[in-house]
């Protein structure tokens, strides 16, 4: 508002151009300062950046930090000249930048101290100083290159959104660069399909003419494919068991939310999400052992079998595993389902039940449609968290040396990860060349899941909500 | 609300209208909480006829018309007394869903369903016609909107994608193929473009004998156009109710004649 009437005060003092064109060679030299302004704002940035990675760039941080000073005060005097305004902010920024600067000079190459146990090199300052001066220098530059309108006070604040952002992501695929490269060094792909086995278990084996006699026999093979297929079906059996209650919960909470009973149910939903996995995990290990000496015995401990004997493990199985999960995961079901029917329309509601349809039609053909999109992305968001879950399987996972199944000993590729590390030495030994294969296949299951689930919402929200 | 199954057994052949339904109101009244919007109200409509209710906003047209399909129950705390009489059965004493397939509302903020079309039409029709019913019902619908023209080649598009004025016609012609005795309409033509009015108007003139027809209406003019018999509303009492030359041009009250004359609205 300010610079319109600026504007129009100005143009009224007869200080500016009405209409006819300016030529081309007067906005190049008007663009000059904002340009420069520019060139030196995205070189602050890029050293910055290098200099995150690297100790050898002591040499540039200083003279651009006085450049950006220097292009700050110009911009400032060249604003008085095209705009006929003092734009004090410049002059702030600059004094920012040079005070950086100072400190700069001021710091010793390497700080140490503060307790830390560490040594910090002061190209770290260097950068930061560097990005916290580069930025709004950006800002002003663009801002004035595209001629100080209002319009362009918008433009010129998205690189204070986009730069963090792709900081961020660029930072994460640093982290997955490393990671990929660490572990697909030399990528064995045979171990996804083995499983891992390093049992004994006793054969009888007959001598002609002789009594039968035991002798233990020793399976050994590397790999993870029943860490791989016990994810699967982990998560296949936590949906199975969430996804009804969780969507069936939902829906009542939606349709008749006001009552007492429906308060309860959300506070206890809620509370579920609050408690520590740890004591998710404890539950887990007091399910598993809940039917000892009962015939349930194997479906919740989990059963090894070997040949025709029997040995029950010390863990626990799928079963009761994805019913601690559960716990976990109904919440999340529960709110997605609950917001997703919120969401429709209440005159569409209406429209229905004029129509004399009932209200389960009315649930079936209409609610339950349009809340599809957000049940969908929060069952693809459960799933996720179900596959990379390791603190609820603490206590009853293993290897699932006996096979992967509804009543076997459960296991995932999570806990996988976690076993190579925490494990005894001869496992660790077969198996740590493989953690970061483990870890890059969790990290792409993962994402995979992530990804679904953004882009479902996306393309169900077309199809049910009206394309 | 009582909890209902889909297991209505009145029966609806296409859109061949069961016949326009008789509709008697006696002594309704009508509060939100402690607040009375419709007192004793008596009110007799003409089957096969235009009845539009005038009156300024606020003053219970909205509720009045909602009460005669009993959709005032879906709002808490609101309490109905009185008679309401369709065909000399009490609606009260009716299976709502029963009821609402022989009164059919269209609202004044056009709703389709997020499906097509096609979809939108049959939705209200039980489900197990035979293939040919159904076809012949879409059209028949579509026609008495005055929308078939502009969407028969396209009936499996999305009704999202229509204009305002087009959803409109298509909430009509929802409303229409479930065959219904009685059609509330309220502000069918408020929110539309002046094109889709006329052809709103134009479809609830074709009305006429088949069903009977209750609209709320501000507009005055349109009630004029449109109408047979017109009743005038004010603080929840029927203050005037006569066919609509008459009350238009020579009305009996004065607080009608100030409506009229546009002193107050």
């Amino acid at each position: 508002m300010n610079e319109v009437e600026e504007r129009s005060a100005s143009l009224h003092r007869g200080e500016q151009k009405v209409g006819g064109a300016t030529s081309a060679l007067s906005n190049l030299f008007n663009s000059i300062v904002p340009l420069l302004g520019l060139a030196v704002a995205v070189a602050a940035i890029m050293l910055a950046l290098v200099a995150l990675t690297r100790n050898d760039m002591e040499a540039y941080p200083v003279p651009l930090l006085a450049a950006i000073c220097v292009v700050l005060e110009l911009q400032f005097v060249d604003t008085y000249r095209q705009h006929s305004r003092w734009d004090f902010g410049l002059l702030i920024v600059s004094a920012l930048a040079f005070l950086l600067l100072l400190a700069l000079r001021a710091m010793p190459e390497y700080l140490t101290g503060l307790q830390l146990n560490a040594v910090i090199h002061r190209s770290i300052f260097s950068s930061i100083f560097l990005l916290v001066a580069a930025l709004p220098t950006l800002v002003f530059s663009t801002y004035y290159l595209l001629d100080a309108t209002p319009a362009a006070e918008d433009i010129s604040k998205y690189p204070l959104i986009l730069l963090p952002v792709l900081l961020i992501v660029a930072l994460y695929f640093i982290l997955l660069w490393k990671m990929a490269t660490q572990g697909l060094q030399a990528i064995n792909w045979s171990v996804f399909i083995t499983p891992f086995k390093d049992v004994s278990f006793p054969v009888k084996y007959y001598i002609l003419g002789d009594w039968p006699a035991w002798k233990t026999e020793q399976i050994q093979s590397i790999g993870m494919g029943n860490h791989i297929l016990g994810t699967g079906l982990l998560i296949l059996l936590t949906s199975v068991i969430s996804m009804p209650i969780g969507v069936g919960t939902g829906i009542f909470l939606s349709e008749y939310g006001e009552g007492r009973l429906a308060n309860v149910i959300r506070f206890i939903t809620s509370s579920l999400r609050a408690i520590s996995m740890l004591i998710v995990a404890l539950a887990a290990f007091s399910l598993a052992n809940a039917f000892n000496n009962t015939p349930l015995e194997g479906m919740f401990r989990g059963v090894n079998f070997s040949g025709w004997l029997w040995y029950s493990s010390t863990g626990g199985s799928y079963v009761s595993a994805s019913l601690a999960l559960s716990i976990v995961i109904i919440p999340v079901i529960v709110r997605v389902t609950e917001e997703g029917c919120r969401s429709l329309p209440q005159d569409l509601r209406e429209g229905s039940l004029a129509l004399g349809v009932s209200e389960e039609t009315t649930l079936r053909r209409i609610v339950f449609p349009w809340a599809l999109p957000n049940i969908l992305t929060g069952w693809l968001l459960g799933c996720a968290e179900a596959a990379g879950s390791v603190a609820v399987l603490l206590f009853v996972a293993g290897r699932g040396m006996y096979g992967v199944g509804l009543d076997k000993q459960v296991t995932s590729l999570a806990y996988l990860i976690f076993d190579i590390y925490y494990g005894e030495p001869t496992f660790k030994g077969y198996m740590q060349f493989y953690q970061f294969q483990a870890g890059v296949l969790l990290l792409i299951i993962t994402l995979l899941l992530g990804i679904l689930a953004i882009l479902s919402k996306d393309w169900l929200g077309k199809k049910f909500r009206g394309g | 609300m009582a909890y209902h199954s889909d297991n209505s057994n009145h029966p609806s052949n296409g859109t061949r209208s069961k016949g326009p339904g008789g509709l008697e109101i006696h002594g309704l009244s009508v509060s939100y909480g402690s607040n009375q919007v419709i007192k004793e109200v008596d009110l007799s409509f003409h089957p096969g006829k235009i009845t539009a209710l005038i009156g300024p906003s606020g003053c219970g047209k909205t509720t009045l018309l909602r009460s005669i399909n009993r959709m005032n129950e879906l709002i808490r705390g609101c309490r109905t007394n009185g008679q309401i009489l369709l065909d000399g059965e009490n609606i009260f004493q009716m299976d709502s869903m029963v009821l609402r397939r022989r009164v059919g509302m269209v609202f004044q903020k056009p709703n389709p369903f997020p499906m097509s079309i096609r979809d939108n039409i049959l939705y209200g029709i039980e489900a197990g016609k035979q293939k040919v019913n159904k076809d012949e019902v879409v059209k028949d619908s579509l026609q008495k909107a005055a929308i078939w023209e502009e969407v028969h080649h396209r009936l499996g598009e999305n009704a999202f994608r229509l204009s305002v004025g087009q959803q409109q016609r298509i909430c009509l012609a929802r409303c229409l193929a479930i065959s219904p005795e009685i059609v509330l309409m309220d502000e069918p033509a408020a929110s539309l473009d002046p094109t889709s009015a006329a052809k709103v108007e134009e479809s609830i003139l074709s009305m006429k004998g088949e069903y009977t027809s209750v609209i709320v209406t501000h507009n005055m003019q349109q009630a004029r156009r449109v109408s047979d018999y017109t009743v005038f509303i004010y603080l929840g009492n029927v203050v005037e109710y006569g066919e609509t030359e008459q009350l238009f041009s020579d009305p009996q009250r004065p607080e009608t004649k100030e409506y009229i004359a546009g002193r107050f609205g």
